[in-house]
């Protein structure tokens, strides 16, 4: 049985808005990817259930048809589909990125632009730009991996302490299954926990899933970013008085 | 996943579980830059690890490095629209 809780937080990022909201679930579900994501439609909503996050409706901005998913009835699938590496690598994919990139820069231009302009340093903008960046590169995932709901969750709304569903874990097999990896993979795996944002407290099977997906999430990301600042440069080159002056 | 809490039969989970994380981790170490140079017959969770710990970190590094240099491109350059459509067609 689904509850639904009070609509807890908003944000906006990249133009989206997001929306968090509460559902405390009975029993736990092994969590699912809420079908096809529609290309055109933002992410509107999404909750945790225990403390896994469901992915809920997506509603478009008018673009393309609305998808809204019923929660409920994903909740019935038992396998996650694998998130597929192959995408990252696809030029499509790269594009798609570097076009909502762009228009992210965009808008943190003109954010840094309306406040004093002494105030805002090389490293604030550099931090502004980066954390678009990384918003978009969690768009892009479609919300089918642990690390790119984090990222979406972490900047844009508040951090809740989430509340336990009520689903004891048996620490008898959770000290069991420890012992089992020595201290020092523990340790390199705790690291590499904390590299990945959302990770922290993840096994370790699932954690090495998240990490190869974030490391080609990351390596298309270097890609588009370093495409983005060639263009750029090559843009900038030109005097912009030469681009002001008429359409090209 | 409910499934396999069953205590009688954790001695196997952990079992199936090593398998699955060795899997995991050769997959993780092709992905990893000098792939080629490893030999494949063995992987040493401890090196996997440390080595995907420093890729992401150098990853991040140059994801930072790009950051300020878009940003300092921004600071000289506006993007008006003109541009951003330039740009998109460059990257074409």
């Amino acid at each position: 049985m689904v509850r639904s809780g009070p609509c807890d937080g908003e944000g906006t990022a990249d133009g989206c808005r997001w929306i968090e909201i509460w559902v405390f679930v009975d029993r736990f579900d092994r969590f699912g990817v809420a079908g096809d994501w529609n290309l055109a439609g933002y992410l509107k909503g999404f909750w945790w259930e225990g403390s896994s996050l469901r992915l809920g409706m997506t509603i478009s901005n008018g673009d393309g048809d609305s998808a809204a998913k019923d929660g409920g009835r994903e909740r019935k699938r038992k396998r996650r589909a694998e998130p597929s590496l192959v995408k990252w690598k696809t030029e499509g994919e790269q594009k798609t990125y570097s076009s909502k990139l762009i228009e992210a820069l965009r808008r943190v231009r003109g954010s840094s632009a309306a406040g004093a302009a002494s105030a805002t340093t090389d490293h604030s903008r550099g931090r502004a730009v980066r954390e678009a960046a990384d918003r978009a590169l969690a768009a892009a995932a479609r919300g089918r991996t642990r690390w790119s709901r984090a990222i979406l969750c972490g900047r844009t709304l508040k951090r809740r302490v989430l509340p336990r569903a009520g689903r004891p874990k048996p620490v008898g097999r959770a000290r069991a299954a420890e012992r089992s990896k020595p201290p020092a993979l523990k340790t390199k795996a705790r690291v590499l926990g904390r590299l990945v944002p959302g990770c922290r407290k993840l096994p370790l099977p699932s954690l090495l899933e998240e990490v190869s997906d974030y490391i080609a999430a990351l390596e298309m990301q270097v890609r588009a970013m370093s495409a983005i600042a060639e263009a750029l440069s090559a843009v900038g080159g030109a005097p912009s008085a030469a681009l002001a002056e008429g359409p090209m | 996943m409910s499934s396999r809490r069953s205590r009688s039969r954790q001695m196997s989970s952990s079992r199936i579980t090593d398998e699955q994380i060795n899997d995991l981790l050769t997959k993780l170490q092709a992905v990893l830059p000098e792939a080629h140079l490893r030999s494949t017959d063995r992987v040493s969770a401890a090196k996997v690890l440390q080595d995907t710990c420093n890729y992401i970190r150098s990853l991040h590094r140059e994801v930072d490095d790009l950051s300020e240099r878009l940003s300092e491109l921004l600071a000289n350059n506006d993007i008006n629209s003109a541009q951003a459509a330039i740009i998109r067609s460059l990257l074409r």
